[in-house]
């Protein structure tokens, strides 16, 4: 039996290097699907992939579609691929140097995921990033973040504006601004390390679990707003948007979310402040009926941007306030207060430096969470409960990236918890101390 | 009477080639205004000022087309040309002749 797991993960990792081998030997074609479509350089949309440029917003916003070829459709067809190989040095990780383990445990993670995109135009002003990943650690296929956009635009006031239509699977997927979760920083991080147990509805818990449809419309690059409106995956017409992904989040109904942004640019700086949010009524431990917990988030967040033609710095926070309403939790004994409180913050500085060798740079991030103290839902439990019923978390995370040909990334990244799951020493009643959770990573992110 | 007929029958025709002619003309029109509103509508705006949603992160700035200097010192040519070629941060546009020429004629009605 394990050795058919092994065989099939090598075919696997084989037919994923074969696609990317023949996406390489395309030679012009060597690239993303962006870079090929458009015909221009990585760094026109990204500082580094994934953060966005003022252009990279723009061709978002406006749907993926803008391309140098006069056809209505794109052909070849906007086809990419990923390949995430890692390694991760933390507390109770096992030291195997089979990189084929499939161990929750296991240090090394080739690949802990390889995913192909249809990334680019679909038809004249429809056009797509979706994302079909193999997860090495969870050994799945899951249809993975994914973003199918109409937009188009006119001048009002004798300025532009973009409007357009998204429909997507994770709330935040579709933001143009690398501040709000979805592809906010740390962008990648291992898969098997331990993480704090609380976290809010709109920082993750949603992806893939629900599918939504939104409005949007920019003026004059100046004025951003969204509303979109979000129901469960696990039945109806979006289905198809949690393929491969166990739906154990069932929202009730549908689930309303808001984005606003105020942006500004000077040369070569742009600043935004904006806020985002979501309202939405979950079934608690995954039943699909019956009563249900009510999740209120509120976001505020910041980006400052310099992109200079060598140096690039940039600045990203955000701060998610979310009310839980234990309605349907307390009386099942999941939880111990009928309300509860959760806070997370964070920030990171971003500095790189370009030239013909690639882009060397690194990230400086603090991140916190804190929260009303509730013994049920924070219970203790060896490496991720709580022994005090706070949901505390904090600490920092120093990273250093090289980033060759706009297109290969490696990452060491270092994770210092001061304070884990409500405590710095036994956070979890099992003598585990918050800085036992201190994570050296290593990733090899590849883009083909 | 026959030179009536005559007369009728050279208006008749003399009107069907002013209305083909502008229709081509309009439909050449509308194909350049499509294409530049596609490809160019980005980074130079609708207005052909520059100004377009993503001229923000740019600079210099993207061309105006409404500016009398910019004329100056560009013909069609150059323009089919930079549509070919690319230039600075504009990439190499994949367009037929025709394409290219639609959006030529098309930027000229930016003049002032």
């Amino acid at each position: 039996m394990m050795f058919g797991i092994k065989l099939i993960r090598i075919i696997l990792i084989l037919s994923v290097m074969g696609v990317m081998i023949s996406l390489l030997s395309q030679n012009a074609q060597a690239v993303p699907s962006f870079k090929r479509q458009t015909g221009m350089n990585c760094t026109v949309c990204h500082t580094v992939f994934p953060e966005l440029t003022p252009f990279g917003r723009v061709f978002k916003l406006n749907g993926y579609v803008f391309s140098k070829s006069g056809k209505e459709y794109e052909y070849p067809p906007p086809i990419a691929a990923m390949l995430q190989a890692s390694y991760t040095e933390q507390k109770g990780l096992k030291n195997r140097i089979d990189p084929f383990d499939d161990s929750q445990e296991a240090k090394f993670n080739l690949p802990q995921q390889a995913s192909l995109f249809y990334a680019g135009k679909i038809y004249d002003k429809l056009g797509a990033f979706a994302q079909l990943t193999y997860d090495g650690v969870g050994n799945t296929f899951v249809l993975d973040n994914t973003d199918i956009r109409y937009a188009n635009n006119f001048l009002l006031g004798s300025k532009n504006l973009t409007w357009g239509v998204t429909l997507n699977n994770n709330p935040t997927v579709q933001d143009a601004w690398n501040t709000t979760p979805a592809f906010g920083f740390p962008y990648a991080t291992s898969a098997v390390a331990a993480t704090p147990a609380a976290v809010t509805i709109l920082d993750g818990t949603l992806a893939q679990q629900v599918g939504g449809l939104g409005v949007y419309a920019i003026w004059n690059t100046m004025i951003y707003g969204e509303f979109a409106v979000y129901r469960s995956n696990n039945k109806g017409i979006t289905r198809p948007l949690g393929a491969g992904t166990t739906i154990s989040q069932v929202v009730d109904s549908a689930a309303p979310y808001w984005r606003f942004v105020l942006q500004q640019h000077w040369q070569r700086h742009s600043l935004s402040l904006g806020t985002y949010g979501m309202v939405a009524k979950i079934f608690p431990g995954g039943a699909d009926n019956g009563p249900t917990d009510k999740f209120t988030d509120t976001a505020f967040d910041l980006q400052y941007q310099y992109i200079g033609a060598k140096h690039l710095f940039s600045v990203a926070a955000t701060w998610i306030h979310e009310k839980q309403d234990w309605d349907a939790s307390l009386p099942l004994g999941i939880s111990a207060n009928q309300s509860d409180k959760l806070n997370t913050f964070r920030i990171n500085a971003n500095y790189y430096y370009r030239s013909a060798w690639g882009s060397l740079g690194g990230n400086v991030a603090y991140f916190s969470t804190t929260g009303d103290t509730d013994t049920g839902l924070y219970a203790p439990e060896a490496l991720t409960g709580s022994l005090t019923g706070s949901p505390d978390s904090r600490g920092i995370i120093l990273q250093a990236n090289y980033v060759w040909r706009d297109q290969y990334k490696f990452v060491l990244q270092y994770t210092i918890y001061d304070k884990f799951n409500g405590a710095v020493t036994n956070y979890d009643g099992s003598g585990r101390n918050a800085s036992d959770n201190n994570t050296f990573y290593l990733l090899a992110w590849l883009m083909f | 009477m026959k030179k009536i007929y005559l007369c009728g029958i050279a208006v008749m025709l003399l009107g069907t080639i002013v209305l083909w002619a502008e229709r081509s003309s309009g439909i050449e029109y509308e194909l350049g205004e499509k294409l530049y509103n596609d490809k160019c509508n980005l980074c130079h705006g609708r207005q052909g000022d520059g100004n377009g949603p993503a001229a923000v992160a740019f600079s210099p700035k993207p061309a105006n087309f409404t500016d009398p200097k910019f004329w100056q010192s560009i013909d069609d040519k150059k323009i089919a040309d930079t549509i070919r070629k690319g230039h600075g941060m504009m990439p190499a546009f994949d367009l037929s002749p025709e394409q290219i020429k639609a959006i030529t004629e098309y930027l000229n009605h930016f003049k002032k």
